[in-house]
């Protein structure tokens, strides 16, 4: 069982500087944060970071703090009126690098105090970072007389980094170091764990998500959740990688979860045979740390960069296009989009068309009732060219984990088949975005429900 | 007080409580920690209950809400130091006291808002005190003070504690002989 915090780069970076700017000080902020949980596991959204100014403390010194009643009445209204969770941090700037006596007593009395004044709707937790930054954080339950610890701190950037808290003593299995052997020489020995270690989704197992799924079982990760309702077809053996006639009318995903498990017999996949819905995303889904979205679908898109934003997971966007006829290719490419929470997300960077979506959404309700009958129209598609895409979106989920492709980053790749080219683009990035804004951290809130999946 | 009674909520505790209480009665009767303030939920926010707006009604739901305190080490202000700061937060107000160490024997003790005499505050305005005390207060006296404000600032150990008493003598007796030294100045 894993409970989590997760963060921005963005945010963590001003978390440092608003608990270690003053040495030999203790300081705090109040962190503002979505939640989601089931089975045990929590994770903590974080939407805001708020430093404590001194005004409001009776006092800040090297061993103590002492933040004033109505300073923190007023966090905890807005925790409540946002239904958010409110997490208390503070730094210890000596070496002790958990929680004090001090901290047990305060927390005993305030946090289920806390937990009344918010009707005890949601937990709330408190962080703790020592003068190396070295963190422990846990959480208050209601109902529950004692705190839980978090497990892990996830700051969502790029890398993206999962830090143990300092309580936390049952870190993961070390790598088959032999088996990898050759990556290892690539992304080192903790590159190699991080890919490991790192929960990836993939929405659409046709023709670009089963090589995805192939090659990052390859790669030596090991958690996967696949979404996808469509069953394979005849014609879809030409680029179903892993799919051989055997598997006709089988469900795709359940294909690739196969295709998964004989590759990497430690993978765990978790499979969703149906599409991606809005008013139901899978816990599973929320738990993962990088979305790849092979769909093509706009609708598909809008959903998932609400969910991303939501929960704070990045997203590898892959579209693949043939405009050909009768043996003629007029274009052929695609494009790889990568939206990282806190720095872009699919809207910032135009990756969501209204108008085409506004079109898809009409579409599928004519479908829905009974105006258009038959599939939509087959459009050309190979192997080569979505294995060229997908291989640049594997490319760009390792850099995101490890970072080991140098300090520049690419949020946006296009591919011409015809020409040949790579191209890669920067953000055009409003200064404003009412999508990442108004979403940033917020989980379940207002949106969308839990359920639960066939799991192997 | 009268014997009838009406049912509020104490910590989500049901209490009921004769209904033409003062506030010190009301605090009384539930047994509130001194100088902890007391809060009333209105709606989805929360206001602070005082003498001038307590107003009994059935079925209020008020919450006791303590400083949140959290620390490294045992090791916190002396206590006499915190029971003079919060005596001089009762007078000037929780909201403009703050304290901070400067290293591990001095604490600076900041007051905003520090009111200069009325007749004086064309000359110093009214700005931020700071006082500085050691590790030994109350045994040894204040050592320094800096005020700064819009129109002058005032950087110096300036108040001679050669009459230091600390049988007698506190953060606010310090305070009140500041604002004489600047009538004086």
């Amino acid at each position: 069982m894993s409970n989590i915090f997760r963060i921005t780069q963005n945010d963590y970076s001003c978390l440092i500087e608003a608990l270690l700017s003053m040495k030999n000080v203790e300081q705090g902020a109040a962190l503002f944060a979505g939640h989601v949980q089931r089975e045990g596991k929590n994770i903590f959204m974080i939407r805001e970071v708020l430093p404590i100014p001194q005004n409001d403390m009776v006092y800040q010194h090297s061993t103590g703090r002492r933040l004033k009643a109505s300073a923190f009445m007023k966090l905890a209204e807005k925790a409540y009126n946002q239904g958010l969770s409110l997490i208390m941090a503070h730094s210890h700037p000596g070496t002790l690098n958990t929680f004090s006596t001090t901290d047990d007593n305060n927390e005993s009395e305030m946090m289920p105090r806390l937990l009344m004044l918010t009707d005890n709707s949601i937990p709330h937790g408190t962080l703790v970072m020592d003068s190396k930054g070295r963190m422990d954080a846990r959480f208050w339950s209601p109902g529950k007389a004692s705190p839980t610890p978090i497990d892990w701190i996830n700051i969502i950037g790029r890398p993206m980094k999962n830090i143990p808290t300092t309580s936390n003593h049952s870190r993961k299995s070390n790598v088959d170091i032999f088996l990898y052997d050759r990556q290892v020489k690539m992304f080192g020995h903790d590159g190699q764990k991080l890919l490991a270690e790192t929960p990836v989704t993939i929405i659409g197992a046709g023709g670009t998500g089963s090589v995805i799924g192939n090659q990052l079982a390859y790669l030596g990760v090991t958690n996967f959740t696949i979404m996808d309702e469509d069953l394979v077809e005849h014609s879809n053996l030409n680029r179903l990688l892993g799919a051989s006639p055997k598997d006709i009318s089988k469900y795709k995903a359940d294909v690739l979860a196969d295709t998964i498990c004989r590759i990497n017999p430690e993978a765990k996949v978790k499979v969703f045979k149906e599409n991606l819905r809005a008013d139901n995303v899978p816990f599973e889904l929320t738990e993962s740390q990088v979305l790849f979205l092979c769909t093509d679908s706009m609708i598909s898109r809008a959903i998932l960069n609400d969910i991303s934003l939501r929960y704070l997971i990045p997203i590898i966007d892959i579209g693949v296009g043939i405009n050909a006829k009768d043996g003629e290719v007029f274009s052929a490419g695609g494009k790889i989009y990568l939206a990282i929470p806190g720095i872009a997300c699919l809207q910032c960077l135009k990756r969501i068309s209204a108008d085409a979506l506004l079109q898809e959404q009409m579409l599928l309700d004519k479908r829905y009732k009974g105006y258009v009958h038959g599939y939509e129209i087959k459009r050309p598609s190979v192997i080569s060219l979505n294995s060229l895409i997908a291989s640049q979106a594997v490319t760009t989920f390792i850099d995101l984990i490890t970072g080991c492709l140098g300090h520049q980053i690419s949020y946006v790749k296009c591919y011409d088949m015809l020409e040949g080219d790579l191209l890669t683009m920067d953000i055009i990035k409003e200064s404003s975005c009412r999508y990442c804004d108004s979403l940033k951290g917020m989980g379940s809130e207002g949106s969308t429900s839990m359920k639960t999946s066939s799991c192997r | 007080m009268s014997k009838t009674t009406i049912p509020i909520f104490l910590n989500r505790q049901k209490h009921d409580i004769p209904k033409d209480v003062s506030y010190a009665q009301f605090r009384n009767i539930l047994e509130i920690t001194v100088g902890r303030p007391l809060y009333l939920r209105d709606g989805r926010s929360f206001v602070e209950v005082t003498d001038e707006n307590f107003l009994l009604r059935q079925g209020q739901h008020y919450f006791d809400v303590p400083d949140w305190i959290e620390g490294e080490t045992e090791k916190s202000l002396p206590p006499i130091l915190l029971s003079d700061i919060e005596e001089i937060g009762r007078i000037h107000g929780n909201e403009n006291i703050n304290i901070c160490s400067i290293d591990n024997n001095h604490w600076e003790i900041s007051i905003s808002n520090f009111p200069t005499l009325p007749h004086l505050q064309k000359k110093f305005g009214i700005g931020v005190l700071k006082i500085i005390v050691n590790s030994t207060y109350p045994q040894s006296s204040i050592t320094g003070i800096q005020f700064n404000s819009p129109l002058q600032n005032i950087n110096q150990s300036c108040y001679s504690c050669s009459n230091w008493n600390p049988q007698r003598d506190g953060i606010n007796s310090y305070l009140c002989a500041i604002q004489k030294w600047m009538e004086v100045k």
